[in-house]
């Protein structure tokens, strides 16, 4: 090999190699080995160093050295690639457990909440944080920062709100709403735009674009179709009918106390009548208090605006202890109830009645629930209970009157 | 020529399968050898080599030696035990691998 690189020449090349970013020394040194290779090739061939030199390095992109050392280091580190299995290690733990969870939700079986909030937290605290900065690591040409940012917080903000939504704790419907907004005026257009600076070579990860997708559709499974209008109306039809056969059977129940006079009245029928009256202030209490969340205590339902309003529920019967104090009498209203009445028929008649009272989920009111459901179907329910306790004060008294 | 695609995850069983054969290369030897056995059809970029080869022997699978060319260093790559045995683990996994493929790829005489 007569054609050997002088020294001056190898000062230039190393300098050039450390100028494009390629520092790392050992590496360094099998670059240099390897170009100047390439280059005595070129001189065995008769070309002029400078020539042969600036012909390679025409070949070569800009960015190759730099990258080239990045991935060699991100390979060599060992922290980092351990990094990257507990990454997904933990993606896997947090959906495994949502999974789970999910299962028990479904299944109605105990510990359902805690086993998702534990799966969601794995995910929003664990995973993506981990995950936003690998892939940030990983870009080699001018790492975009904004991308990741604004990726991880849609998705934190989805994520939480799903969790919330599914805890039933408040807040849920204002974070999922803001995360449709951050999908929408945040992340989708950084997107776009990014697919077209494609030139760029940005990395983008598909991964990124699967789990915005899942969140998004997510949110909308949380979000809802609103209430159609048919059902609203429905809706209110019922529950105007419950209270207009409330009305009947309550002024018939007075005419029928006055014509059996004080005198009939026994200390039991007395009983039944104030826990009844106590149940019917505590229906009529939750009914205001549905439309006091839309601002019109008062207002016959048929007039209310916003009957497809979410939160007043909650505010209405969950917050202050109502509904389940109301479950609870309900019980009591009718085991007194049967234990007065000796007929079995009237006793299975109440039974089915106060099914609602029981707690068992395919019968039962659950208002944890239901306290999300849109007013005019809460207003419905708890008309219903209402005429359901009226009517049976009514059966009963009845009864205890043909009785004396 | 074939693209980087299909090549990535084989590289490094190329690299071992090489140096099984040869004793000890140094990079560009590797690239030329590579172009040579292929016909020129896989033609290795020193972006894609060193990487593998700075990783083969972070892990222990191959060691260095240095020589000096003139002013410059020149490292040769040689397998150690474990990468001996290793490639030959992983050629074998390969043509398990190619086999299996043709058998899915190649349409059957009906």
């Amino acid at each position: 090999m007569n054609a050997v690189i002088i020294e001056d020449q190898l000062h230039r090349i190393r300098n050039d190699l450390a100028a494009k970013g390629l520092t790392y020394e050992s590496l360094q040194d099998d670059i240099l080995d390897h170009l100047c290779c390439m280059i005595e090739e070129k001189l065995e061939a008769g070309e002029a160093f400078d020539v042969s030199y600036g012909e390679i390095m025409s070949d070569i992109d800009g960015n190759t050295f730099s990258n080239l050392q990045h991935q060699t280091l991100l390979l060599l580190d060992y922290k980092f690639q351990r990094m990257k299995r507990t990454t997904y290690l933990l993606g896997l733990l947090g959906s495994l457990l949502t999974i789970v969870g999910a299962l028990f939700k479904i299944m109605h079986w105990p510990g359902a909440g805690i086993i998702m909030v534990l799966g969601f937290m794995t995910v929003v605290l664990g995973f993506l944080p981990l995950y936003f900065i690998l892939s940030y690591r990983e870009q080699t040409e001018k790492p975009n920062v904004i991308f990741p940012v604004v990726g991880y917080l849609s998705l934190l903000i989805v994520f939480t709100g799903a969790v919330f939504k599914i805890m039933h704790w408040p807040g849920a419907e204002m974070l999922l709403r803001a995360s449709v907004i951050f999908l929408l005026v945040g992340f989708l257009p950084l997107y776009i735009v990014q697919i077209f600076k494609r030139s760029v070579k940005t990395k983008i990860n598909p991964a990124y674009i699967i789990m915005l997708l899942v969140g998004f559709s997510i949110v909308l499974i949380l979000v809802k179709v609103n209430i159609s209008k048919d059902s609203i109306d429905r809706y209110t039809e019922i529950a105007v009918d419950y209270r207009a056969s409330t009305g009947v059977i309550d002024s018939a129940l007075t005419n029928m106390l006055e014509a059996a006079g004080d005198s009939a009245i026994t200390p039991d029928m007395k009983k039944v009548m104030s826990l009844s009256e106590e149940l019917k202030a505590d229906a009529d209490e939750m009914l205001q208090g549905l439309l006091a969340g839309v601002d019109q205590a008062g207002v016959p339902i048929e007039e209310v605006s916003r009957k497809d309003f979410r939160n007043a529920g909650r505010d209405a019967f969950l917050d202050n202890g109502l509904a389940y104090a109301f479950l609870e009498k309900s019980g009591e209203f009718k085991d007194v109830l049967v234990q007065l009445v000796e007929d079995p028929v009237l006793q299975d008649q109440l039974e089915l009645d106060f099914l609602f009272a029981d707690g068992q989920w395919i019968n039962g009111w659950d208002p944890e629930d239901d306290a999300n459901d849109p007013l005019v179907i809460n207003y419905k329910i708890i008309s219903e209970f209402k005429w359901k306790v009226v009517s049976a004060e009514y059966k009963v008294m009845k009864y205890l009157l043909s009785e004396e | 020529m074939i693209s980087n695609d299909l090549l990535k995850g084989t590289l490094r069983t190329i690299v071992l399968k090489l140096l099984a054969d040869n004793g000890r290369m140094y990079g560009y030897e590797i690239t030329k050898r590579v172009e040579e056995l292929s016909a020129g059809k896989i033609k290795l970029t020193f972006g894609a080599l060193y990487p593998v080869l700075h990783k083969l022997e972070a892990d222990g699978h191959i060691q260095t030696e240095v020589e000096y060319i003139g002013k410059r260093v020149r490292k040769y790559y040689t397998l150690t035990e474990t990468g001996r045995s290793w490639s030959e683990r992983k050629v074998d996994e390969f043509f398990d691998f190619v086999n299996t493929l043709t058998y899915v790829l190649k349409p059957t005489p009906a």
